[in-house]
């Protein structure tokens, strides 16, 4: 069939100028953009008009080098840290005990994903909460907690908590860390593991900076249900030889809720750098 | 011949109109990549950025080192003014005088002034209010519009720049 | 005033004239000046013939090869703006264009999917000429030497294989730099300079920031200057060669005049001779103006192939992976799917044969250097044959610029089972080995990888 030149020309121009207008619309309708404006006409309706216009668009970035944060959470979560904004719904809601977590760690210098996880230099909701293939700190949920048997995602980023406050002991917000670290004192487990990159036995591999080992680097042979790191350590705990084949560490015979804690507390240990305005010190 | 002639309008309508979509494909799309050029987040301090809470601020001057701002309060008027000297973009110092002094301006109207700034590179000297009265710099101290945030913190903003009579009433 | 402004537009008009006058020749004379007259338009002839034109020949597929580069070049000169070839900010640089600036996602997705068709148009491209045995040129463009052109062709095959892997290391995850680490690798198995081969390669013992910045630079300059030049002698080429070799089949025509007798005068008086008279060969068949009937055909390419770069780049994302780290290994690592039938070779000629016991002596166990074997001679071997190959081909004339001749049909078939092979092992690299380069059958699934959560 021969299509004459003159129609396959028209045609090509009309499929391109087409396909220009989709290009423009997917970037010039980004979702953040409708987010923006939603937002913008509650805060009207709360605030005011003249305060709601104080409230800056486009896209908000958190940038602290010394910790290799990028955050762009605020340009949905406008309102996080406005007080007031507490009963609306995600992601137009302040942040819980905002005024406590601003003072010890004040947004701009810390970001978010230090303490929540997910992806900062995102800006579509599913790619920016991290839960996708090739981004190795995903947002840690309420959801995500209540999988792995917490109440809420606070006590699952305790994980996140202690990559800073690792030598610290009974630190106030972090009920289930302080629980763990009390645990390996009382059990000993410097026995057999260093753990502290100098002192400990070595009848157990060192597990210094375990938190760091990639997830391809575990066998997850023995692990039933999700391969997750935090899967292999809740069975690790509760019955080693079955995870880690031809181990000799003994089941301790941990509650769940002791499982729960001391993996959480093992993930935590990863190399971090922590600039020295960031090393936690005790507040009298 | 009468159809030769409607042939030949089309056949010509149909080029302009291929013309002009794909004129504006290309348009759309150079559009697209130049565009992608100009940034829209920046690496760089904020623009617009909160200073704390108005309360925290102590009358007088106050000198915000990071910034390279100076804050200034009287009752419960704030100004902003930039400590970045317009000649070469030295910082200026505050030299205090010890004493209010009063003295007369080139329009005639009188200031009330209890420091000066003086910049340290060339000998540039501006009055209490930021004006350049010696010295190579060219222009007055800037000045930039202060408001305050939804959650009570005093906010300057560098891209509004202000007169020097403009004041932020807390 | 009004004159002014009247002469300006009459200005304008002048100027619109000049840049855009010969696209749309309204007469012959304006169609045959076309050529001359712009400087885009002077690499086309006056007249061509409509064999030439034809789709189902040559499928265009060089025009497409060319059209792919330019696209590159033009996504890849806007991305030089936005990408830093550090490795603490590469990575970071890449995130930012695929989030935060605008239309950054398109230019990058349609940097790579045209990086991606090009290679295999590349391919397409010489599939055709060979099959039509379009390397040679015969007594009907005499002054041809499409030897020449076949060899240059070859080696642009070769610098595009080498633009898209440098191009590959760029985004700095973990895709890229174990590619590059298994490519490295397979250098390293020349033998005797083969540490020093790496190490050139490298820009030093370990793929870093050195390697980094080698391969941008390569990247973005230096295999853009040679493959420009080489595309321009290519397309140089044609024209001297005498155009698409299917005109090499429509045979010559003699044209022109027998000289005539006629009088002609001498200093001082009448003499009888001949009246100057001009004839010539010409290929026999029917020509057009080439402007507008290629530059036609060429646009309707042109806007099909951008517009399906930008379709597949609005619709289909780019993969961008973990930051690069040396901690650890994706499983499987796997070179870039056009290097993937040499990684296959690699791993099929790697033999470990064991202890030959000859009764008298025995040959101690060895491994055969799989790296070597299959990632340099088998691949040197078929580009050399291919360079080769135009020289050893004893087919007649009337075999050239046609599809499938009889002549041709051993020749082709060999080179369609090599063609085919490459793509079975192509194939079996992508979809079929899996995890510690297991064989998964293609309804077998593979493994999902762990995660941290």
């Amino acid at each position: 069939m021969k299509i004459k030149d003159e129609i396959l020309l028209f045609s090509s121009g009309i499929v391109i100028l087409i396909l220009t207008f989709l290009a423009f619309g997917k970037d010039g309708f980004a979702e953040w953009k409708g987010v923006q404006s939603e937002f913008l006409d509650i805060a009207e309706a709360k605030i005011g008009e003249k305060r709601a216009k104080e409230f800056q668009t486009g896209i908000q970035m958190i940038w602290v080098p010394e910790i290799k944060v990028v955050d762009r959470c605020k340009t949905c979560h406008m309102a996080i840290d406005i007080p007031g904004f507490e009963s609306e719904k995600q992601p137009f809601s302040t942040h819980p005990n905002l005024e406590q977590w601003n003072e010890t760690h004040p947004f701009k210098n810390y970001g978010c994903t230090t303490c929540h996880g997910g992806q900062g230099f995102a800006v579509t909701t599913k790619e920016a909460h991290g839960n996708v293939k090739h981004w190795e700190r995903p947002l840690l949920s309420n959801d995500m907690a209540k999988e792995y048997g917490f109440n809420k995602a606070s006590e699952l980023m305790e994980v996140n908590c202690n990559s800073c406050h690792r030598r610290e002991t009974d630190t106030p917000g972090m009920p289930n860390i302080n629980m763990a670290k009390k645990l390996i004192q009382d059990k000993n487990c410097a026995q057999c593991h260093i753990m502290d990159g100098k002192n400990g036995g070595t009848l157990g591999p060192e597990i210094t900076y375990v938190g760091s080992k990639h997830p391809e680097t575990f066998g997850f042979d023995g692990v039933e249900g999700k391969r997750s790191v935090m899967n292999w350590h809740i069975q690790h705990f509760k019955l080693p030889a079955k995870v880690s084949k031809g181990s000799i560490m003994p089941p301790f015979g941990f509650s769940d809720e002791e499982i729960r804690a001391l993996s959480i507390l093992v993930m935590s240990w990863r190399k971090v750098k922590v600039p020295m305005e960031y090393v936690p010190y005790k507040r009298d | 011949m009468e159809e030769k002639q409607n042939k030949t309008t089309r056949k010509d309508f149909l080029k302009k109109l291929t013309g002009y979509t794909i004129l504006g494909g290309v348009i759309g799309h150079t559009w697209m990549y130049v565009r992608s050029t100009v940034p829209n987040v920046l690496y760089e301090p904020l623009r617009r950025f909160k200073i704390g809470s108005p309360d925290k601020y102590t009358d007088g001057i106050t000198y915000l080192a990071e910034e390279r701002l100076y804050i200034i309060k009287e009752k419960n008027e704030y100004e902003c003014v930039s400590a970045v000297c317009t000649h070469l973009g030295c910082t200026v110092n505050v030299h205090q005088l010890g004493s209010s002094k009063e003295i007369t301006l080139p329009d005639g109207k009188k200031l009330k002034q209890k420091w000066e700034y003086h910049c340290p590179c060339h000998g540039s000297k501006y009055r209490g209010d930021g004006t350049i009265y010696t010295g190579p710099a060219p222009e007055n101290l800037p000045r930039f519009t202060l408001s305050v945030s939804p959650d009570n913190q005093l906010v300057v903003d560098r891209n509004k720049k202000v007169k020097k009579d403009f004041r932020l009433k807390v | 005033m009004k004159t002014l402004i009247q002469k300006q537009i009459q200005v304008a008009k002048d100027v619109y004239e000049f840049l855009f006058a010969s696209y749309s020749p309204k007469t012959e004379r304006e169609a045959s000046d076309a050529v001359g007259f712009n400087f885009l338009l002077h690499w086309f002839p006056v007249k061509i013939t409509k064999k030439s034109l034809s789709w189902h020949y040559s499928f265009w597929l060089g025009t497409i090869s060319l059209v792919l580069f330019i696209i590159l070049s033009l996504s890849g000169i806007v991305l030089i703006f936005l990408y830093v070839p550090s490795v603490e900010r590469a990575y970071q640089s890449i995130k930012d264009i695929e989030f935060v600036v605008s239309y950054g996602w398109l230019i990058r997705r349609m940097h790579r999917w045209a990086a991606h068709f090009m290679v295999a148009f590349v391919f397409f491209h010489m599939i055709r000429v060979f099959l039509t045995g379009a390397y040679r040129s015969t007594n009907v463009t005499p002054q041809g030497k499409r030897y020449a052109n076949w060899i240059i062709g070859i080696v642009l095959l070769v610098l595009t294989l080498l633009l898209s892997y440098t191009g590959y290391l760029l985004p700095w995850d973990q895709l890229a730099l174990w590619a590059i680490v298994i490519g490295a690798n397979i250098a390293k198995a020349t033998p005797i300079i083969g540490d020093q081969v790496q190490f050139i390669m490298q820009g030093g013992n370990e793929i870093g920031q050195n390697t980094l910045i080698l391969w941008y630079a390569m990247h973005i300059a230096v295999l853009p200057f040679i493959v420009t030049a080489l595309i321009s002698w290519h397309m140089w080429r044609i024209r001297k060669d005498g155009g698409l070799a299917s005109v090499d089949s429509l045979g010559v025509k003699k044209e022109g005049g027998e000289p005539v007798k006629s009088k002609t005068y001498s200093l001082m008086g009448i003499a009888k001779g001949v009246r100057p008279s001009i004839s010539y060969h010409k290929v026999a068949g029917e020509t057009v103006h080439a402007i507008p009937a290629v530059l036609t055909r060429m646009m309707i390419v042109t806007v099909f192939t951008v517009g399906f770069m930008t379709f597949l780049s609005i619709f289909f994302a780019v993969p961008l992976e973990e930051p690069a780290t040396t901690e650890w290994t994706p499983n499987p690592a796997k070179a870039p799917w056009y290097f993937l039938w040499l990684q296959e070779l690699v791993s099929i000629t790697t033999i470990r044969v064991p202890l030959i016991n000859l009764g008298i002596f025995s040959i101690p166990p060895f491994t055969i250097n799989g790296g070597f074997l299959g990632g340099a001679v088998i691949p040197g071997l078929v580009v050399g044959a291919a360079l080769m190959w135009p020289q050893f081909d004893r087919s007649p004339e009337s075999a050239v610029g046609v599809w499938f001749h009889k002549s041709r049909l051993k020749q082709n078939i060999v080179f369609l089972i090599i063609v085919l092979a490459l793509a079975i092992l192509t194939y079996i690299g992508t979809f079929m080995r899996g995890p510690n380069w297991g064989m998964f059958l293609p309804w077998e699934s593979w493994p999902s990888m762990p995660v941290n959560f």
